[in-house]
């Protein structure tokens, strides 16, 4: 067994552990495919997403001029990504009782959460980042994680920040 | 059951030696935290003892943190001793342990303990195949490795024995799992900003049901002697537990209790009562509003520019009002916090599950020249949120100060009304 390959052991004495890890690491695991979409990547990768994930939720809602890729798990959390028309995935959403694999999902822009999150500036419950590429909060407060982050420089016309929820 | 002569007695001690730092914190101004350091238990002396607090209080100081952290705003800290499982004399006083109400659980840096107690004096939890138990905890600002121990917990007279507490940073964890891994490593004192922290939010135990019912990944991990670490079911009673709620008495609650200060101040002393109704310093007054908490997640509701903040939430373990206005500029080369022209005051409507509500106005200042004073304890330090509707709202410690904040558990009734809840 290799870290990070086999993150869980599915093998144990009880069938409700396994389901409720089998089911409770798939979307983890489909999260850190490296080929799943990222923030500023496209979405290429959604419908295998999809596909792996079978047994959860999904659905793609066609907006004006994005779509939002809605993938949910069945502990409640879910995570919404939002492309543009030619597939450029310009905000992550998230919302659960835990969070989706961050380096993942901010793919590229992780880096910049860490070196906010290294201030240590803000405490333990709350990060933030606001430059004039990258708007991001990443909230872990009792248990609840939830956060999103977008591009401004990368919205579709007419798209703004209140439109991500 | 150990004897009770020796949990009173540690307790004592304990209380003792608060109590000296509560002084020194009160007469020593600025140069309060001047009392950092761990001392070793088991060899306080008596005496004195003025100024005795009730027996279900512990003093508790928003000053600069412990020094190898380098500084703090707005962090609120206590003092508490730690013991192996029923010892009277493998014990140690560990002082600036972060006072949060946004997390369960008590967690300490391996790197503080030595002078009274190892870490190897608390016998390590074994899992449900019988390996060493390590757990991951993700913080919004990173993740601390460590090992799940064993141990009795004294804070200020009361006494969680047999607690089940996180171990940062001890060398007898396995090597850090990839998965644990989201942000920077917090597994020092300098990283992690307290030498521990004393997690007294609203649930039982720290992860819950989710976890007794299977693994879960960025939790608690199975590390077998040979071969690498791997998400592993943990029962509620082993998981890591709120001290308070293992409390002998005094353990359906806590009230947070800190003095008025209109702008920037060196250090503020305030008290953190345990129990609510249940002695008469802990009584909720008939003044307060009860707000009931989402029992899932913790929060409640916030509106603020007529916009709602569904998850939103009061904690004293951020530093300031993280909210969402727009309008408010952000700081030149800072811009985690709101740097206004001028002092602006605001109104945002907290709202509980059961639909009380309250109007609460807060200030808000230049974080830059807060920040410049080199003061710890900024009473108008806010920042933006970041991002959208919907997003967070954070009542951070600047909240806390000027009010007596009431916060019960689930799965416990205070003052009638069933937790969890958050009252003021």
């Amino acid at each position: 067994m290799t870290v990070g390959s086999n993150p869980t052991r599915l093998r144990s004495p009880s069938s409700a552990r396994v389901l409720g890890a089998s089911l409770a690491c798939l979307l983890a695991l489909s999260l850190a495919r490296p080929a799943s979409a990222a923030l500023g990547d496209t979405t290429a990768s959604i419908a295998r997403d999809r596909i792996a994930m079978r047994g959860n939720q999904s659905s793609t809602t066609p907006m004006q001029s994005y779509d939002v890729h809605r993938i949910a798990d069945p502990a409640g959390g879910v995570v919404r990504e939002y492309a543009d028309r030619a597939g450029t995935v310009f905000a992550v959403t998230w919302h659960g009782p835990r969070s989706p694999d961050l380096k993942t999902l901010l793919g590229g822009y992780y880096d910049r959460y860490v070196a906010a999150a290294a201030q240590h500036r803000t405490g333990h419950h709350l990060v933030t980042v606001h430059a004039p590429d990258l708007v991001l909060s990443v909230v872990r407060f009792q248990r609840v994680a939830y956060g999103r982050a977008y591009l401004p420089n990368r919205m579709p016309s007419g798209v703004t920040k209140a439109d991500l929820r | 059951m150990r004897s009770s002569w020796s949990i009173v007695s540690r307790g004592v001690l304990a209380a003792l030696v608060v109590a000296g730092c509560g002084l020194l914190a009160a007469c020593g101004g600025g140069s309060s935290g001047g009392f950092a350091g761990v001392s070793g238990g088991g060899s306080g002396g008596g005496g004195g003892g003025g100024g005795t607090p009730g027996l279900n209080t512990v003093p508790v100081v928003v000053d600069q943190g412990p020094p190898a952290a380098g500084g703090s705003n707005n962090m609120l800290y206590t003092t508490v001793t730690l013991c192996a499982p029923g010892s009277t004399t493998q014990c140690q006083t560990i002082d600036h342990v972060q006072v949060d109400t946004g997390s369960t659980g008590f967690r300490v840096l391996a790197s503080v303990l030595g002078t009274g107690l190892q870490a190897a004096d608390m016998p390590q939890s074994a899992d449900l195949y019988g390996h060493p138990l390590d757990e991951c905890t993700q913080f919004a600002d990173g993740y601390s490795w460590g090992t799940v121990r064993t141990a009795d917990l004294v804070v200020g007279n009361e006494t969680a024995a047999s607690l089940p507490v996180q171990v940062i940073g001890d060398p007898a964890a396995a090597t850090v799992p990839a998965s644990c891994v989201q942000g920077p490593a917090e597994n020092t004192v300098q990283s992690f900003g307290a030498n521990g922290i004393l997690g007294i939010g609203n649930f039982l135990t720290d992860c819950g049901a989710a976890c007794a019912a299977g693994a879960v990944t960025g939790t608690y991990y199975d590390c077998p002697p040979t071969g690498t670490c791997a998400p592993v079911a943990v029962t509620l009673n082993s998981q890591v537990q709120n001290p308070v709620s293992l409390f002998a008495a005094d353990n359906n609650g806590v009230v947070i209790d800190l003095p008025a200060v209109l702008s920037p101040t060196a250090t503020l002393a305030g008290t953190l009562i345990f129990g609510i109704g249940t002695q008469p310093d802990n009584a909720l007054p008939a003044s307060a509003g009860i707000y009931t908490l989402d029992p899932t997640y913790g929060t409640l509701s916030t509106t603020f520019n007529g916009a709602n903040y569904a998850s939103s939430f009061i904690d004293s373990g951020s530093n300031a009002y993280f909210f969402t206005d727009d309008t408010i500029p952000t700081c030149t080369n800072l811009a985690s916090f709101y740097c206004p022209a001028s002092t602006e005051t605001f109104q945002g409507l907290i709202q509980g599950q059961n639909g009380a509500s309250t109007s609460v106005a807060f200030s808000v200042d230049n974080a830059l020249t807060d920040f410049a004073t080199n003061d710890a304890v900024l009473p108008n330090l806010a920042g933006p949120a970041g991002s959208s509707l919907s997003g967070a709202f954070d009542w951070g410690l600047p909240f806390f100060y000027g009010r007596s904040v009431y916060v019960a558990f689930e799965s416990n009734t205070a003052a009638g009304v069933p937790g969890p809840w958050v009252g003021f």
